[in-house]
């Protein structure tokens, strides 16, 4: 129902109200990236700009959905936005 | 713009950084304009350390005034009070205990929410 924007220091937070969802978009942002994507259920996304110069490529591949911001804006205008950033 | 359903969640400790008074502030300015939106605050994560009946909350009491006239709500999160074993009893009286489960309502109910 809703996309989810989580940091990191929110984000334990954010990934239990996640659950509460039938169907939640995440989209890991800022520090959010460092957040395990196996903890979380549901479409993840992660913002390639935050996941590039933090070197996590690698380890969110095939995990997560890399997005830029012209694609997130689509995700806020089309979603409920709950904010955890 | 027509009323519309905020809802202020508050994740970070209350003293030590300019969050939860503007946050607080910002709350006030909603319940205040000419649409008169209605507001409801929730604390959880660090943010329930605010809920201590004898944690100082001099600084926000004007904020607090405007909204208790607003019949503003307060909420905050069991699960995070446990964690960080903060007993019920603890609690200021104009907070209202609740779990993270049913949070999620106030999520749905609301039109925006604002992470401070």
């Amino acid at each position: 129902m809703a996309v989810f924007l989580l940091d990191k220091p929110s984000g334990e937070i954010a990934a239990e109200l996640t659950k509460l969802d039938p169907d939640p978009k995440i989209v890991l942002i800022k520090d959010g990236v460092y957040l395990d994507p196996d903890t979380l259920s549901g479409k993840i996304y992660a913002m390639e700009d935050d996941v590039e110069v933090r070197g996590l490529k690698d380890r969110l591949a095939g995990k997560a959905e890399s997005i830029n911001y012209s694609q997130l804006v689509d995700l806020i205008v089309e979603n409920k936005v709950i904010n955890f950033s | 713009m027509a009323t519309r359903k905020l809802l202020y969640h508050f994740t970070r400790p209350p003293y030590g950084n300019v969050f939860q008074t503007e946050g607080w502030r910002a709350a006030v300015g909603a319940t205040a304009g000419i649409d008169e939106h209605e507001v409801t605050l929730l604390l959880q994560g660090d943010g329930v350390y605010y809920a201590l009946k004898n944690a100082d909350r001099a600084e926000n009491l004007g904020y607090e005034k405007t909204l208790q006239r607003s019949d503003t709500k307060y909420y905050v999160v069991k699960e995070d009070l446990a964690a960080r074993d903060v007993s019920e009893d603890e609690i200021a009286d104009d907070m209202t205990v609740i779990e993270r489960a049913d949070t999620w309502s106030l999520y749905e109910e609301a039109d925006f929410n604002l992470d401070w």
